[in-house]
């Protein structure tokens, strides 16, 4: 039977899922590789291991709101991506509904405590 | 260090579509050598051996590294599932009810012929359909609509209330009835021969005479149960099918009740022909009562309903 905290970390789990998406889509307003971006993100306290970055990254690319280019830096070949145009827009509509779950989260929250 | 490095891309890689493999086993080989470089620069050293192993078993399984790109990230998803359950669940349980209806028939009947060779192994069978129901799931879940599975009308909910058969009733009475389609057909077959005693017992040939309206009576009460099952809400339909199917089965009977012998039993106990054809003429009176008693009771059941449409209207 899960304890306490295996429900705790299930739900946290749930809880990020969705705004992971919309933390790395606002990271990439400036361009990034792989490793700068989750340091990035890491520093701006939302971690999140290579292992969900990277396909998310290919899945995002894929939907049209990433691009991305090969170049060379430090030595070595690297993947850069950054937010297109159509991503932008996307965001923009996710900071939109996320803005408004929030509040009505902070009310629902406030009338019950 | 790179010999590892270079064994456990390859083995994501070998796991990854192949338009993509070469793409993303460069981003992860950059990822990785970055994160042994910082971490070599932060320890003043290389890496040795059981560091680089550390850091890779920290990356991940190659198979869960791989399976993260795959398009297809479940066989059944949640949207599907409930109806993959449900469809497995009723699927099994009408086989797991043939076979026990096998089984005692084989029970009462001795060993015959339920073998191998009449019908399939019972697990083979449960594992075949297990797998078919899971196939057209998965199948529908990759190339199909799910949300179309899940469209449903309110109206076509059982009613809350009045009697009604349960699923358990359905599926035995569905299992039984498919275990004696099969017997009548010929495809399963039971021994009617006991040796020990010098008794065997066939049917007379007035079976003979009723065998494409028995098979309709059985095909028609396989289909009804099968209806009651899948829409609980045509009620009505399911209603009148047992009015008719019931009146057929009297009619049947009332024409097999007329001939002097109902089965023919050879050997020395043939003696006692005379007191099976008595209890066969008791069992079929009884039975064609017990039809029309059914019949009566679901064209009241019928009349019931509708009065209740009215009076609600």
């Amino acid at each position: 039977m899960p304890n306490d905290a295996d429900i705790f970390e299930t739900l946290r789990q749930e809880l990020r899922r969705g705004s992971l998406i919309m933390a790395v889509l606002g990271q990439l307003r400036a361009e990034h590789y792989g490793y700068t971006l989750r340091k990035a993100l890491a520093d701006a306290g939302v971690e999140i291991d290579e292992g969900a970055l990277y396909p998310m990254l290919r899945r995002l690319e894929a939907q049209g709101l990433l691009a991305s280019e090969w170049r060379l830096e430090e030595r070595r070949n690297k993947r850069f991506y950054r937010l297109s145009a159509e991503g932008e827009a996307v965001l923009g509509r996710l900071v939109e509904e996320w803005t408004r779950l929030n509040a009505s989260v902070d009310a629902i929250l406030g009338k019950s405590s | 260090m790179n010999d590892l490095i270079d064994r456990y891309l390859a083995a994501i890689a070998r796991e990854l579509p192949e338009g993509d493999r070469a793409d993303i086993a460069a981003e992860l080989r950059d990822d990785l050598l970055t994160k042994v470089e910082i971490r070599e620069e932060a320890l003043g050293r290389p890496l040795d051996d059981r560091e680089l192993r550390d850091e890779l078993t920290a990356f991940g399984n190659p198979l869960i590294v791989a399976g993260r790109y795959r398009k297809v990230q479940h066989l059944i998803g949640p949207q599907m599932f409930p109806f993959w359950w449900s469809a497995v669940k009723a699927t099994l349980t009408v086989i797991v009810v043939v076979y026990l209806v096998l089984i005692v028939l084989k029970l009462i009947f001795g060993g015959g012929r339920v073998s191998s060779l009449d019908v399939p192994e019972p697990m083979l069978v449960l594992v075949s359909a297990f797998g078919a129901v899971t196939g057209v799931c998965a199948l529908i879940e990759r190339y199909g609509d799910p949300a179309k599975v899940a469209r449903w009308r309110p109206e076509r909910l059982p009613p809350a209330h009045g009697k009604t058969r349960s699923r358990f009733e359905l599926m035995t009475e569905l299992g039984m009835g498919v275990v004696f389609l099969l017997w009548w057909t010929g495809a399963i077959h039971f021994r009617n021969v006991v040796p020990e005693i010098g008794l065997r017992i066939d049917l007379a040939p007035v079976w003979e005479r009723y065998y494409w309206w028995i098979l309709g009576y059985s095909v028609i009460e396989i289909g009804s149960n099968a209806i009651a099952l899948a829409r609980p809400d045509r009620v009505q339909l399911v209603r009148w099918m047992a009015i008719w199917r019931s009146l057929l089965g009297a009619a049947i009977l009332l024409g097999v009740i007329q001939a002097s012998r109902f089965l023919i039993v050879t050997g020395p106990a043939g003696k006692a022909a005379a007191v099976f054809d008595l209890w066969m003429r008791v069992g079929i009176g009884v039975t064609i009562i017990v039809f029309v008693v059914r019949a009566a009771t679901e064209a009241w059941r019928l009349y019931q309903d509708e009065r209740g449409v009215r009076a609600a209207a």
